[in-house]
């Protein structure tokens, strides 16, 4: 129970945060792609992970190898195969069905309008052939059907099935409050129980609703009656009501709908529920368990630097950081999600030391700092300035005894460097590499390069070529050990 | 009336002797007063092995260790009026000396030496210049093994 109010004290706002958003973004995940074959697929995909970490977990090694692999490309095909559903649901939806829409039956059909539109034409003795379709697509069964689209009202019914419209002898099918098709061809109905004096129309209306379940209502060009046909079934309704309860039943407004539309919503909270206990799990499991510790060399930022100033030097380039969090975040954890940033605003020019903060490192969520090493930062910032410079030679080794380096010409004899300004004000001179010259016999040249002290000295003319030196030598004259002594002032 | 005989006679007689010596100074102060002829110049200087006769002996840019002290030769001329000179050693833009060497007219030879410490090795750089620190010229060289 103590462990209990511990852990619960130890839950952050963000963590309550971060499972509510996740639970609701799997919990739309399955809004959106519920029924759908997309989902389907993932629930297998999901269902093959667990059975590669059980193979894992008891060692099967092929097994596990083989689920792996069938899942790699299993993710593939789920992209590739429903690309177009993926697409449909990111498309064809708005923003607002995305995020918190819930799919809902088509839109009503305006049945009342429809009920009084039927018996106008069936006063008007005005033939016609309705089709509200079930469940079942009737793209197979009606034929020639003509796209209409135009949402429903007493006029457009009325104008579809005027003698002189070209497709009033078709089918108008209606969806939601749309008339979808018209001018359609039903199957004709091979029974011979029919009455005999239902013609074209009637045995039309009786072959749809015999072949799938769609409802048809066919109004008699002859008789100006009313008939409705559903299953095997075709009678005539002559109370507007019969027809209204008929329609309703038939686009799902009943009681067996309301006890569907209950069932559709304890969907929905068992799935929202599962989403919580879901991602909890995965919270749980991210957050707790073993405490590990990791060092990672992560490469220091400098930011907010004042432009007009350079960074010329550096203590270190990277640092090392012990970090410590459960062992599933410490195993997941990359470098590049961890930042070290320094602001350099109130640097100065000259060597600043810097101490790494809490505040200037960024760690992924569950991750804490243990230790900075090192904790501080030198860095040296100076306004970058030009100043030529004279050259010279940093003769080393030994002349022949016989020799004397008499004179020696530089080209180019100076160079222009680039570096801080509190630099280069200490340096009067850029030596070259060091020249040997113990196997120097006679006079030459050579080409050397210079050498930058400190190294982040910078040289702005081009030296491509390097540094000629042209060197004179000459024989040693003859004199005596005493000649020179003798010449030695006080 | 004696003593305005004796006054007139000294009055001439200072006359006539003051006035040759203002030409003669006025002629001399015109030709010391010329700045450029009369500006102090260094017209040689050099590294060497060592000086005999008041003259450098084996110049060169590099120089053993062995030799155990080296010398900067400098030869001013003109020399207007008696002053000093210095010669500021550097090794590796580090000054390890700087030697103070007067100078008097009309021509003056003055030289400088070090002597050579272990350590010593590495490019060297002598500044030749005048009191107020305006260099003449600048002697660099090598000391190797």
């Amino acid at each position: 129970m103590n462990e209990l109010m511990i852990f619960l004290s130890n839950i952050r706002w963000q963590d309550v945060v971060d499972i509510a958003l996740a639970s609701y973004l799997l919990f739309r995940f399955y809004v959106l792609f519920t029924g759908t074959y997309v989902f389907r697929v993932i629930t297998g995909l999901a269902i093959l992970w667990v059975f590669q970490r059980i193979t894992v977990f008891m060692g099967l090694i092929v097994s596990s190898w083989a689920i792996q692999g069938i899942m790699a490309v299993s993710a593939i095909i789920v992209i590739v195969v429903f690309k177009n559903e993926i697409r449909s649901v990111l498309q064809a939806k708005n923003l607002k069905s995305i995020l918190w829409g819930f799919p809902v039956k088509a839109e009503d059909t305006p049945i009342e309008m429809i009920v009084e539109s039927v018996y106008e034409l069936a006063r008007a003795r005005t033939g016609a052939l309705i089709v509200f379709p079930g469940k079942e697509d009737l793209e197979e069964v009606v034929q020639s059907g003509i796209p209409w689209g135009g949402v429903v009202s007493k006029e457009m019914i009325k104008s579809i099935f005027w003698h002189d419209n070209p497709v009033h002898d078709g089918a108008a099918i209606i969806e939601g409050d749309r008339v979808k098709e018209v001018g359609g061809i039903l199957p004709l109905s091979r029974r011979d129980d029919l009455p005999s004096y239902y013609g074209t129309r009637h045995r039309a209306a009786a072959g749809l609703a015999e072949n799938t379940d769609a409802l048809v209502i066919a109004v008699s060009e002859e008789r100006g009656d009313v008939a409705i046909a559903k299953g095997s079934r075709v009678r005539v309704i002559k109370e507007k009501k019969k027809l209204l309860d008929m329609l309703q039943k038939h686009a799902g407004v009943s009681r067996k709908q309301w006890n569907h539309l209950r069932k559709r919503n304890l969907e929905l909270s068992i799935a929202g529920l599962v989403s919580i206990v879901f991602i909890a799990g995965v919270w749980f499991n991210f957050t707790s368990g073993m405490d590990t510790l990791i060092t990672l060399e992560i490469p220091v930022e400098y930011t907010n630097r004042n432009p007009e100033m350079k960074i010329f030097d550096t203590s270190v380039n990277a640092v090392s950081l012990s970090l410590h969090g459960s062992g599933t975040l410490m195993r997941s954890i990359r470098p590049e999600q961890v930042e070290v940033r320094l602001d350099l605003g109130k640097a100065i020019v000259g060597p600043n030391t810097f101490t790494i903060t809490q505040g200037d490192i960024t760690l992924p969520p569950g991750v804490s700092l243990k230790n900075v090493d090192p904790v501080t930062v030198e860095v040296t910032l100076d306004i970058p300035i030009k100043k030529v410079l004279p050259v010279q030679v940093d003769w080393i080794g030994r002349l022949p005894e016989h020799l004397i380096l008499k004179a020696g010409k530089l080209d180019p004899k100076n160079v222009e460097v680039i570096g801080g300004k509190g630099i280069l004000e200490n340096i009067s001179t850029i030596y070259t590499e060091k020249v040997p010259i113990d196997r120097i016999e006679e006079s030459g040249a050579v080409i050397v390069k210079p050498v930058f002290n400190p190294a982040f000295l910078e040289i702005s003319s081009d030296l491509d070529d390097g540094i000629k030196i042209t060197y004179e030598v000459e024989k040693r004259s003859n004199r005596t050990k005493a000649d020179s002594k003798k010449q030695e002032p006080e | 009336m004696i003593y305005k005989k004796t006054l007139l006679i000294f009055s001439l007689f200072f006359i006539c002797c003051l006035i040759p010596s203002q030409v003669c100074s006025q002629k001399q102060g015109e030709s010391s007063s010329s700045p450029e002829s009369r500006k102090l110049t260094l017209v040689h200087a050099a590294m060497c092995e060592g000086i005999k006769d008041h003259r450098p002996r084996d110049e060169a840019i590099v120089f053993s260790i062995r030799l155990g002290s080296i010398y900067c030769f400098t030869d001013f001329e003109p020399v207007p009026d008696k002053t000093n000179i210095y010669h500021r050693w550097f090794i590796r833009d580090k000054l390890r000396t700087e030697r103070k060497l007067p100078v008097k007219p009309a021509r003056w030879s003055t030289f400088s030496k070090i002597r050579l410490l272990k350590g010593d090795k590495g490019p060297w750089r002598v500044e030749i210049t005048d009191q107020q620190g305006i260099i003449f010229q600048t002697l660099r060289f090598s000391v190797t093994d």
